[in-house]
């Protein structure tokens, strides 16, 4: 039976999400290939995280006048009927219809054929959001003009009645001052389920005691399995980094007897040389002037010479050098190059024009 | 021999048949016609219990029926309900999803594809149930945390509120008795009305302890009665608990400590629980007993 409660479950409910994109890749067509052609949309269903939740981002709503940018109707005005939520689709009063065969058991009430026109859904971005202002002309009369968003900010909200939420204002994008209501929802009629808002809205808890509260002794623990063994996410027995940054004092100021010690301490630190004095290197060099001029091997001394303090430099000369060299041979080729394909070219073209053949 | 040996099986139907009247069946039977087995014969009880999963005794709705235009309730809204009232409203819909599980197993067991709209709905009424226990749950989690944070912050808290009330000229004002009344309910949880289900424990006592004294300490310098030197045990703090917190009421207290005084009790500390709960019982069927007097003279 597919009408399980278990299937209803997240947890042990057979849960698409589960299987690697492949896998439900593989799985979608299958559904849509066992599908009466009817019955499926030409733009595919979006996954639920994709979905639009929120008005600004609709930016339109079922009753709006909007302004068709694109495809068959490009230019006309027409109204939302529906918003197709499955594909952040709308339906229009004035679209594109493409022809359907709907088997008879699907047929709505006065149909009496098998093929019907079904209105197809059109992107949110390919209309405009139609609003009015009011206009005083030069004479000073006033005369209403509409006007066709391109472009919408939503900036504050307010709460609407009718709508039973907030509401973000629609504005238009470099004219923030002109706001575009929201169209006014056809009003809901409760069904059979629903409570009166009396009813719904009425207070008979107050948390008034510190001992009790109105519920039995236990019931979270009749709520829960009583073998479970992690822990629920209300008995924690740990808290995050960002809770003990968020509970713990900000650390104490340093005091002043302290900020003494640190900079005598900053003081004694820069009082010690970093460098040897003259003095020193002086009587360092003395030394080793001395212990280097008396070396009788050869080889050594070439060594000694190799590495004596201006070898560095004469080496880095001499790179200097050869970088300079090898920068003007690259520089040449590049001349010869460019020569190179200007007469190749010039010749290329004087024979596809013999040719007669078009040279794009 | 061997004859006499052999059972014999049906022997109605035999004697029967040999009986000399040479009927098979007895005269005494008489032949009608027979009963067509149909659902009207069946008779069902108005309040029998299985009707719960039909909706109005029927056998299964209209998808058109159970289609919906509302929502589930918010944690939000039913975190101003009682318990009482979630209690309530989880059965309802518990029961009305048993409903839906049903009317949707008949609608599958045709291949419909319309069980759908049925199961709709009762994830709807699902999402409502889960909230329900989430609301139960925060409840208990925000007592725990107010009981742990009371350990910490409570003394500090009835010591303010009984310098305030020491302090305070003219106690004897409606605003104070709220204000006592509300607080020995939402600390020590003691009711301003007593019943049989109150269970008296060291929390009770504390309320008892605490108030009794305070009362005390206010009066008893007012109404001239030094001369007791404080309150001595469990019976005294709970007789001037149990008057009304006036110079009045403390005198009347006074009073009946007199008289315990002359019979030289001592309650010891172990007995304390005893003793209140004993107190509150006497009280509880003195209060029954009166009652019943003013209805039968009534």
């Amino acid at each position: 039976m597919s009408s399980s409660l278990r299937n209803l479950s997240k947890r042990y409910g057979t849960n698409l999400d589960r299987f690697p994109f492949f896998l439900r890749k593989m799985f979608d067509r299958l559904s849509r290939e066992a599908q009466l052609p009817a019955l499926t949309s030409d733009v595919p269903e979006l996954p639920i995280e994709k979905r639009f939740k929120r008005p600004d981002q609709w930016k339109v709503e079922v009753g709006d006048r909007v302004l068709i940018t694109e495809g068959k109707y490009k230019g006309h005005v027409t109204k939302v009927l529906a918003l197709h939520h499955p594909t952040n689709r709308i339906f229009l009063e004035l679209a594109e219809t493409k022809k359907l065969v709907v088997p008879k058991q699907f047929w709505q009430a006065g149909q009496s054929t098998h093929v019907i026109d079904y209105p197809k859904t059109v992107h949110p971005s390919n209309v405009k959001v139609v609003g009015t202002i009011v206009d005083t002309a030069a004479d000073g009369t006033e005369r209403e003009r509409d006007i066709a968003a391109d472009q919408l900010v939503f900036k504050g909200e307010y709460w609407d009645e009718d709508y039973g939420k907030m509401m973000p204002y629609r504005r238009v994008k470099f004219h923030e001052n002109v706001i575009i209501p929201w169209p006014r929802p056809e009003p809901e009629e409760d069904c059979a389920f629903s409570t009166a808002k009396e009813a719904a809205e009425e207070r008979t808890y107050v948390p008034n005691c510190l001992v009790r509260t109105d519920a039995p002794e236990n019931i979270v623990e009749s709520l829960r399995d009583p073998i479970m063994k992690r822990a629920y996410k209300w008995d924690k027995k740990y808290i995050t980094r960002s809770e003990a940054k968020r509970l713990s004092s900000p650390e104490m100021p340093i005091s002043e007897a302290k900020k003494a010690m640190f900079e005598e301490k900053r003081k004694i630190r820069e009082a010690i040389p970093s460098e040897p004095s003259v003095e020193t290197i002086e009587l360092v060099g003395k030394l080793v002037a001395e212990k280097l001029n008396a070396v009788t091997d050869r080889n050594f001394a070439a060594y000694v010479n190799s590495v004596g303090p201006d070898a560095r430099q004469k080496k880095k000369e001499a790179r200097e050098s050869a970088r300079k060299v090898h920068e003007e041979k690259i520089r040449e080729a590049e001349e010869r190059n460019k020569i190179k394909n200007r007469t190749e070219g010039k010749y290329k073209l004087r024979k596809a024009k013999k040719k007669g053949s078009v040279v794009f | 021999m061997f004859e006499q040996q052999v059972a014999r099986f049906s022997t109605s139907a035999k004697c029967l048949a040999r009986s000399r009247k040479g009927y098979r069946i007895s005269s005494s039977i008489k032949l009608r016609p027979p009963i067509i087995p149909t659902i009207d014969n069946i008779k069902v009880i108005d309040d029998h219990p299985l009707w719960q999963f039909f909706s109005h005794k029927k056998f299964v709705r209209n998808p058109e029926e159970v289609s919906f235009t509302g929502r589930s309730w918010t944690v939000q809204e039913l975190r101003r309900k009682s318990f009482d009232d979630l209690h309530s409203l989880w059965y309802v819909c518990l029961k009305e999803r048993n409903r839906l599980y049903r009317e949707a197993h008949v609608y599958d067991q045709a291949e419909s594809l319309r069980s759908q709209e049925f199961e709709g709905l009762s994830a709807m009424i699902r999402e409502s149930m889960v909230h329900i226990k989430q609301v139960i749950t925060e409840r208990e989690a925000a007592l725990n945390n107010a009981q742990a944070e009371f350990e910490v912050v409570g003394n500090e808290y009835l010591g303010e509120f009984r310098n305030a009330y020491l302090e305070d000229q003219n106690v004897e004002t409606d605003q104070w008795y709220d204000k006592l009344e509300r607080l020995q309910y939402a600390i020590f949880g003691i009711p301003d009305v007593l019943d049989t289900s109150l269970k008296v424990d060291l929390r009770f006592l504390e309320g008892v302890k605490f108030v009794g004294q305070l009362k005390y300490d206010k009066f008893a310098s007012k109404i001239g009665r030094e001369d007791l030197g404080g309150l001595k045990d469990i019976a005294e703090i709970y007789t001037v608990f149990e008057e009304s917190a006036t110079a009045e009421g403390v005198k009347e207290a006074c009073a009946k400590i007199d008289e315990y005084r002359e019979s030289n009790l001592v309650i010891p500390g172990s007995k304390e629980i005893q003793v209140v709960q004993g107190f509150i019982n006497d009280k509880i069927k003195q209060a029954e007993s009166d009652f019943e007097e003013t209805s039968q003279q009534a």
